[in-house]
């Protein structure tokens, strides 16, 4: 045990855990302002893949990692609106629908890549960016100011999103209508714009975080995600559907993995019980997920569409 | 009420709106996984030298058992599809039975293109006492099968066919027709001054698709600049339709056509008009056309009907395929001589000879040979899928290959497992050692297919399975000794998945491996439990990095996001399970590759003479299952050294790998 | 006095499949009025006011405001055109505080959410309207008529001129209902037009202006309260004269048949919803219980019947012990149960008439032979007590669900009356019944007392604790307030009790 409590090794724990839960907070991020609205999607990880497969195909053949980040973004998008009209329009079911999403993206995220890649070649994004003056305090610049840029922008998303929810008036539309949609309806706010919004925001986010996954490993491959975009999901419930919970849901997400790493790595666990320290990220949010569920409600009207009238 | 109802109609709107999305996202997954496989796995091996079923019957000499009687009454009756004269395929069988001797008497059914007047005739025959009755037409086939058991004593020939239905008064014949093909073929594309040749067949079956092959074959051989056009028009009878195909290659820019079937004298008057040279098979065309006709492969059925024939008359009724050929005289290449083609004369004499003595093979169809592989990732993984799909597009023999691959839950692909069994492919490999369970159950389900998997030693005692192995901890071992050799902060790397299978192999050899190399050097291993998690491994790397590990290995699938790492911080790389090279030029230093081809060209060899399989078999480094690939790119200077005396002591036995 | 016409509708009608639900309904609002629209359930109201704001599009007829077409089709054109709505369910959402509730949806606020200012301008309405409500506060931590008072924030910081209230005093008790009737007035005399849904009558005398009644869709009168009775509005809400106070025969009291000793029990929020309570009932008596709702009538009943496990305390039916038994057991000692929640508690809804009748005694001869069910047995007295209790119903396999409210009602009570009961507990026996059946129910509750069943009524509506109880209980918080005589009843003072103050005097 007395190798891992070096500074030096801590010190890579850390870093190594932001790294870790800068994807899934990002996809995060965007399923709770989803499911603020009241529109549960269950096909994050399926966006987050397309995403992630859209920004490595458009930086293997232009070399700019700022057009594949653009491109992850706008797959988001895309995939938003049809969720929207999936759910919002047609007002079908949720829980279905996103996992068609899920199945949909994966699917065809591995159906491109085997066309047009192939043999899985590295790319290059954005070099690690060590902030002036910050980045060398000793320890702590090396915990928290050498990451890439992709890092600090996703964390610093939420106080954005905070703000977003909870300062502005798209924000109060937000939260009324995931709540009580018909007294949202009742005072003139469309409930279908409010929904729409939320929805492009979320796959939005969603695309961008499967572009930063990607960008940050300079590869792709099937399945790439191996599951963030549902840890995403549940992070939203870890952290009560607020941003700063989300986020202290990712790190610690990041951190107890990259910890049973460490771990490994230094052979301080192997065999059987590093089999079982494998599940501990899991059994760790299921833990909190069981113990936080009591206390925080959800959207009351989360995966209910809303039909006027009814 | 109403209202209700009009309620829940909407909902069920949903549901199945629902379901659709759903459906959709479903047909998508397919799609990936198996148009992924489509696209860019299922290969169709090279086509293998031809390993034709048939025995050719060398032309008997006839040895009269009684000179002194007068010559004994021997009647043959033809049926055929089309006219006696038609230039082609029945014109063949005329003539050829023309030149037999010692026949009595020919009677001839000709045009009997629907199958079952033809079958009335035959039965009609045999009743009437004919001593041989030819059925000429592959189709006439399934009609024989029932006609000839209910005439023990009366012979029967059929063909263009190998089948004799294992009954014992019927004769199959079948002509090599795509050796005249060949021929021609190789003769076209010398000849064809506009670079495009054009072919009229007519349905892609049999005798015709054995000549068209042939010949495509051929005129690729000749120039491969060639451009050959097929066109099979789907009808042996429709002249008009022939000779539209023919304008078509024509309008197309070829200037040499060859056609086969009866239906063709429609396409050579199309040749004619526009001056294209034409090439003709099944009988001596020349009479179409005496300017454009340059040569025609002739059948000479007498050379095997001839046998046949004093067979019959020496009480043997049949029960033998026979086949004609450019080697037994079978097949003839007459040439027009009233057409100057110069040195293409000779090109097509070379072929001729070439084929007669072997040295040239038409690269015809060979015998079907399917094979599919169930793999756990991607097939260009770079890694554990990739290299059983390059093991056996490697294999000869092989005419096709399927590939399901990311099949990593168990379920999915024990289904494609069995649904390749049931597809009939000849082989199914179900390539991961976590189906065995799966496997053990369905193989006995299919005890005619042959199946094999890895990675493992186990055939579950079953007679048609086969297991494969890498001795993986060689080539671990060798990467390990190196590894250790050219560390400078004396600690490496290891990313692996989960310690079970290959992958403890591999990392246990390299433990091995390095700690031979220098005991002083420090290995950190790290199984971070899942094949698939690539954020994972990349951090994993990025651990072995920070304790200052300047040399990284890795195995599985996942590694890809380990060498991203290795490569930011400048650290070397060893690969494993496939040449990891594209991952990284500058950092990967050598990659043990695995070559399965090795054991499962034996595996495939063995069922194609009867046995499915039940053995074990094992790649290493001295049956050149296991190569150690070095990149040449990065110089070692003498870690390659190391290396090599390591895969030397290995393979000659005088190092163990220690496990 | 000049009278505008704030709102005029005019030839209303509106069809849905199968149903008339408006037809060709006439309307009007005038500047400073409070307009009651009376009528039963399905009378046409709730359409009517739908229809006026936005939600549904009329068939045919002209909506006026001002004397020019409204132009509504959206609740935001409504809220344009000047119309605010509080509806019965609060259109609230209760995880907001007060002030973001008033400005969601208020174009004007710009991007940036300034609850500040709203606040303010929130103190200026409550202080100048008497509606006291922190701006701050959550809106979930609210009582039900601090919320109300929300909804009325809400549409005056919309400056509405007109404002729809449906049955706005369901859920209050008598000094709220005052309090509220106050601001109402003072709302009407600074010049806005009101709309004042309900079925109370006495509500509708005292503040209404003028009252409109619809039935089946029609109106069926148009008056004031100075030309009307109480007894004319419900002959016109029915279509024929009502007795809207059952006539109670002489009291004849015998032994205690119920009692219910130091009861306590613990409610689905993990808190002491009855907390030491009790009660006696005689033989002959009706005993009324009055609080506003959630005051722990729920859990008293159902701790009596046998539903919900008491924590402490005696229930004794007949002068048997029950407390704590399984619901057969108690009511194999004589008690009869209406529950307040009819088709969650009270009928199986997918199960036909016949079916919900057979609930209680299915497994006994002689409808049950060997486990078999005898359906020739069971359609008889099926056959028997929907004529008894004049169920309408199609036919007795007609699914329960789609009987009206008081019909279903009807059904239940028969159900638990056939057995000739000891003791009765009727829980809002009358709550969304029309008054046709309202009537009947009263009245065969005041037979059923003059066969000597010993009868615990519980309900929110406190006209009808009145007029049926011999003596009322009030009950506040799960304990007893104390318990007043029919002859001493004092409106006032049954109010302050139900707010929570004792009956010291």
């Amino acid at each position: 045990m007395s190798d891992f409590f070096t500074l030096a090794s801590l010190v890579f724990v850390v870093g190594s855990g932001i790294r870790l839960a800068t994807p899934m907070l990002l996809a995060g991020l965007g399923e709770a302002i989803g499911q603020r609205s009241g529109v549960l999607n269950l096909g994050v990880d399926g966006v987050m893949l397309l995403g992630a497969f859209g920004a490595y195909y458009t930086i293997l053949e232009t070399g700019s990692a700022v057009a594949g980040i653009l491109v992850g973004v706008a797959v988001g998008l895309i995939m938003g609106l049809a969720y929207g009209v999936i759910t919002v329009t047609f007002g079908a079911e949720q829980g279905i629908s996103g996992i068609g999403i899920y199945l949909f993206g994966l699917g065809v995220s591995d159906l491109l890549f085997q066309k047009q890649v192939g043999t899985p070649l590295p790319i290059r994004g954005f070099s690690d960016w060590h902030i002036p003056f910050l980045s060398d305090i000793p320890r702590i610049g090396e915990m928290f100011f050498q990451h890439s840029v992709l890092v600090y922008m996703t964390f610093l998303l939420v106080p954005v999103v905070a703000f977003l929810i909870n300062r502005t008036t798209f924000g109060l539309d937000l939260r009324a209508v995931g709540e009580n949609p018909a007294a949202a309806d009742s005072l003139g706010v469309s409930v279908a714009r409010v929904r729409y919004s939320a929805i492009m925001i979320a796959n939005l986010l969603a695309g961008l975080a499967g572009a930063v996954l990607a960008i940050e490993l300079g590869i792709f491959q099937q399945n790439l995600t191996n599951g963030q975009g549902f840890i995403a999901i549940a992070l939203v419930y870890f952290g009560a559907w607020r941003p700063t919970g989300v986020m202290a849901g990712a790190l610690l997400f990041g951190l107890v993995s990259s910890t049973v790493l460490q771990w490994r790595t230094l052979g301080i666990v192997s065999g059987a019980a590093s089999s079982l320290m494998a599940m501990a990220p899991a059994l760790l949010t299921i833990v909190a997920l069981v113990v936080i569920s009591r206390t925080v409600g959800q959207p009351s009207a989360l995966t209910r569409p809303f039909d006027r009238g009814k | 009420m109403r209202r209700f109802k009009l309620r829940s109609k909407r909902q069920g709107g949903r549901i199945i709106l629902s379901a659709l999305v759903a459906t959709l996202g479903l047909l998508a997954g397919a799609c990936g996984s198996d148009g992924g496989s489509g696209g860019a796995a299922t290969t169709t091996a090279s086509p293998s030298t031809t390993a034709t079923p048939t025995t050719t019957a060398s032309p008997s000499t006839t040895d009269a058992p009684a000179t002194t009687e007068p010559p004994a009454e021997f009647r043959v009756a033809i049926v055929a599809p089309s006219a006696s004269n038609d230039l082609a395929f029945t014109q063949s069988i005329v003539d050829g039975v023309a030149a037999l001797s010692g026949v009595t008497e020919v009677h001839v059914t000709d045009g009997t293109f629907i199958v079952d007047e033809a079958a009335a005739a035959v039965r009609a025959y045999a009743e009437d006492g004919y001593d041989l009755v030819i059925a000429h037409g592959s189709q006439y086939g399934g009609a024989l099968e029932l006609i000839a058991p209910d005439f023990p004593d009366t012979a029967f020939a059929w063909g263009t066919s190998g089948n004799t239905f294992g009954l014992a008064n019927v004769s199959a014949y079948t002509a090599a027709s795509d050796e005249g093909g060949y021929v021609m073929g190789a003769m076209a594309a010398a000849l064809s001054e506009s670079g495009v040749v054009g072919v009229v067949g007519p349905i892609e079956v049999g005798d015709a698709k054995l000549y068209v092959d042939g010949f495509v074959a051929g005129a690729a051989a000749q120039d491969a600049g060639v451009e050959v056009n097929v066109n099979y028009i789907q009808s042996f009878s429709d002249v008009a339709l022939a000779a539209e195909a023919a304008q078509g290659h024509v309008a197309n820019g070829a200037d040499v056509l060859t056609g086969t079937a009866q239906m063709v004298v429609g396409a050579t008057g199309v040749a004619a008009e526009h001056g294209a040279k034409w090439f003709g098979t099944q009988a001596n065309q020349t009479p179409l056309g005496a300017d454009i006709v340059v040569a025609s492969q002739v059948y000479k059925w007498e050379v095997v009907l001839q046998g046949v024939i004093d067979g019959i008359k020496a009480g043997d009724l049949g029960g033998e395929a026979h086949e004609i050929n450019l080697a037994n005289g079978g097949l003839v290449i007459e040439f027009n001589d009233a057409i100057d083609i110069g040195d293409v004369k000779a090109v097509g004499e070379a072929a001729i000879a070439g084929l007669g003595d072997g040295t040239l093979t038409t690269a015809g169809p060979p015998a079907e040979f399917r094979v599919a592989i169930v793999a756990p990732s991607a097939s260009n993984d770079l890694a554990f899928t990739q290299s059983i799909v390059d093991g056996v597009a490697a294999l000869s023999g092989v005419t096709e290959v399927h590939v399901t691959d990311g099949t990593f839950i168990v379920d999915e692909a024990a289904a494609a497992v069995r649904a390749y069994a049931e597809d009939g492919y000849d082989l199914v490999i179900a390539h991961g050692s976590q189906y065995g369970g799966a496997l053990e159950l369905i193989a006995p389900d299919f005890p005619d297919t042959a199946f094999a998997w890895g990675t493992s030693g186990n055939t579950f005692g079953l007679a048609n399975v086969s297991a494969y192995t890498a001795a993986s901890d060689e080539g671990g071992y060798v990467m390990g000794a190196m590894a250790a050799a050219l560390s400078e902060s004396g600690v490496v790397g290891v990313v692996g998945p989960i310690e079970v299978g290959d992958a403890k192999l591999y990392v246990d050899g390299f433990v091995a491996g390095a700690a031979a190399q220098d005991a002083g050097v420090e290995v950190n291993v790290n199984y971070i439990q899942s094949f698939s998690d690539v954020a994972l491994a990349a951090e994993a790397a990025q651990g072995h990095v920070a304790n200052g590990a300047d040399v990284l290995t890795g195995t599985a699938q996942m590694v890809v996001g380990a060498t991203g790492v290795a490569a930011e911080h400048g650290a070397k790389w060893f690969g494993t399970q496939a040449n990891q090279t594209p991952l990284g030029a500058d950092i990967v230093v050598a990659s043990q590759v695995y070559k399965w081809e090795v054991v499962l060209q034996g595996v495939i060899d063995g069922i194609k003479a009867g046995d499915l399989g039940g053995e074990a078999h094992e790649i290493n480094l001295a049956n050149g299952g296991l190569v150690i690939e070095f990149n040449d790119a990065i110089d070692i200077g003498d870690v390659k050294a190391v290396g090599e005396a390591a895969i030397a002591g290995l393979g000659d036995g005088t190092l163990t790998t220690g496990s | 006095m000049t009278e505008t016409r704030l709102l005029e509708l005019s030839g209303i009608t509106k069809r849905f499949p199968g149903v008339l639900a408006n037809d060709d309904v006439d309307l009007d609002v005038r500047v400073g009025e409070v307009h009651a629209l009376l009528g039963e359930n399905g009378a046409g109201k709730s359409t009517l006011m739908k229809i006026l704001f936005g939600l549904y599009e009329p068939d045919s007829g002209q909506v006026l405001i001002e004397g020019r077409p409204s132009g509504i089709s959206s609740p935001a054109d409504a809220i344009r055109a000047g119309v605010a709505m509080i509806h019965q369910h609060f259109m609230l959402v209760p995880t907001l505080t007060v002030a973001e509730n008033v400005v969601l949806g208020l174009a004007e606020s710009g991007w940036r959410l300034d609850t500040g200012s709203v606040a303010e301008r929130v103190r200026d309405l409550s202080a100048r309207y008497g509606l006291e409500v922190d701006p701050s506060a959550l809106v979930w931590q609210l009582s039900v008529g601090e919320r109300q008072r929300v909804e009325i924030i809400k549409a005056l910081y919309r400056d509405c001129r007109l404002l729809i209230l449906d049955e706005p005093t369901a859920v209050l008790t008598p000094p709220e209902v005052e309090d509220l009737f106050v601001t109402l007035r003072q709302m009407a005399d600074d010049g806005r037009g009101l709309i004042f849904i309900s079925h109370k009558l006495d509500e509708v005398m005292s503040l209404a202006d003028r009252i409109t009644v619809l039935r089946d869709g029609r109106v069926s009168g148009e008056t004031t309260p100075g030309e009307t009775s109480k007894e004319e509005l419900a002959r016109m809400m029915v279509g024929r004269p009502v007795q809207l106070v059952p006539d109670k025969p002489p009291l004849e009291i015998g032994g205690v048949r119920m009692a219910v000793e130091d009861l306590r029990v613990v409610g689905d929020r993990g808190t002491e919803a009855v907390a030491g309570l009790s009660l006696e009932i005689r033989s002959g008596e009706i005993l009324g219980i009055a609080g506003v709702s959630g005051n722990g009538q729920r859990e008293l009943a159902e701790a009596i019947a046998g539903l919900r496990a008491p924590a402490a305390g005696r229930v004794l039916v007949d002068g048997r012990d029950v407390t704590g038994a399984h619901p057969s057991e108690v009511r194999s000692a004589g008690l009869a149960y209406v529950p307040e929640e009819r088709m969650r508690d009270g009928v199986v809804g997918e199960f036909t008439v016949a079916e919900n009748v057979m609930l209680v005694d299915h497994d006994r001869a002689p409808y049950c032979r060997r486990g078999m069910l005898r359906f020739g047995t069971i359609g008889e007295r099926a056959r028997d007590l929907v004529a008894r209790f004049a169920v309408k119903t199609p036919s007795l396999e007609t699914p329960t669900r789609n009987l009206s409210g008081g019909n279903i009602q009807k059904l239940i009570l028969a159900r638990e009356l056939s057995g000739s009961p000891a003791v009765l507990i009727a829980a809002q026996p009358t709550r969304g019944v029309d008054i046709g059946a309202a009537e009947y129910i009263h009245r065969r509750l005041v037979e059923e007392q003059g066969r000597g069943t010993a009868i615990l009524v519980i309900s929110e509506d406190l006209d009808e604790v009145m007029a049926l109880s011999d003596r009322i209980a009030v009950i506040f918080e799960g304990r007893l307030m104390g318990i007043i005589d029919r002859s001493e009843v004092d409106v006032a003072q049954l109010g302050l009790m139900m707010a929570g103050s004792s009956n010291a005097a």
